[in-house]
């Protein structure tokens, strides 16, 4: 699933640890969304959509296969 | 966040602590059980000894995943699961091959080793997808 954490963070100059540490997860869990490599959970993407006050599907861009 | 980094540092000790014991437990049933001459209800006891060390490590374990963030639980549950299917195949034809005398029987004990050694490849492997 493709998302936009990574510009979002860059815009608040935030590092993937300082994400992490707001969202409470781990570094390494930060960098697997970006890449698309691991979907959070429903509840973890909510905590992100508020974080960076926007709606999930401004941050997630869901494609079918 | 402070004392959940010192639970989870505490949990990790305790977690090589235990299997410290087990390891050292181990190798001495494994070496010198046979040879001890005790009545059988004896021997049985001295034989489980490891297995009390190895309990508490798999509590610790288990409080360590309970700590983790949910790409490291689904890790874990992956690698669970891929274990399980693996021992599972490969004790289902061991188990033919010694039914009809192709292979020598073995101990139940070396079930458990490669088990260990699956699950340390599966989390591996496992963690790699999401890095």
């Amino acid at each position: 699933m493709k998302n936009k954490l990574k510009v979002l963070r860059a815009e608040r100059d935030w590092s993937q640890e300082v994400l992490a540490h707001h969202l409470d997860v781990t570094r390494q869990t930060i960098n697997a969304i970006e890449r698309g490599k691991y979907d959070p959970s429903l509840p973890l993407a909510f905590k992100l959509a508020r974080l960076f006050e926007s709606s999930i599907e401004e941050i997630f861009d869901y494609q079918e296969k | 966040m402070n004392t959940e980094i010192q639970q989870k540092f505490q949990l990790k000790k305790s977690f090589i602590l235990f299997m410290v014991v087990f390891t050292i437990l181990l190798q001495l049933v494994y070496f010198f059980g046979r040879s001890l001459e005790v009545s059988l209800y004896l021997k049985a006891l001295i034989a489980l000894l490891p297995v009390v060390p190895f309990l508490l490590a798999l509590i610790s374990m288990v409080s360590m995943i309970k700590q983790d963030d949910e790409m490291f639980k689904k890790i874990t549950a992956d690698s669970f699961i891929l274990t399980g299917c693996i021992t599972l195949t490969w004790t289902l034809a061991a188990g033919l091959l010694q039914q009809l005398d192709i292979i020598p029987s073995f101990s139940v004990f070396y079930v458990y080793c490669t088990m260990l050694m699956t699950f340390s490849f599966s989390y591996l492997f496992t963690s790699k997808k999401y890095q």
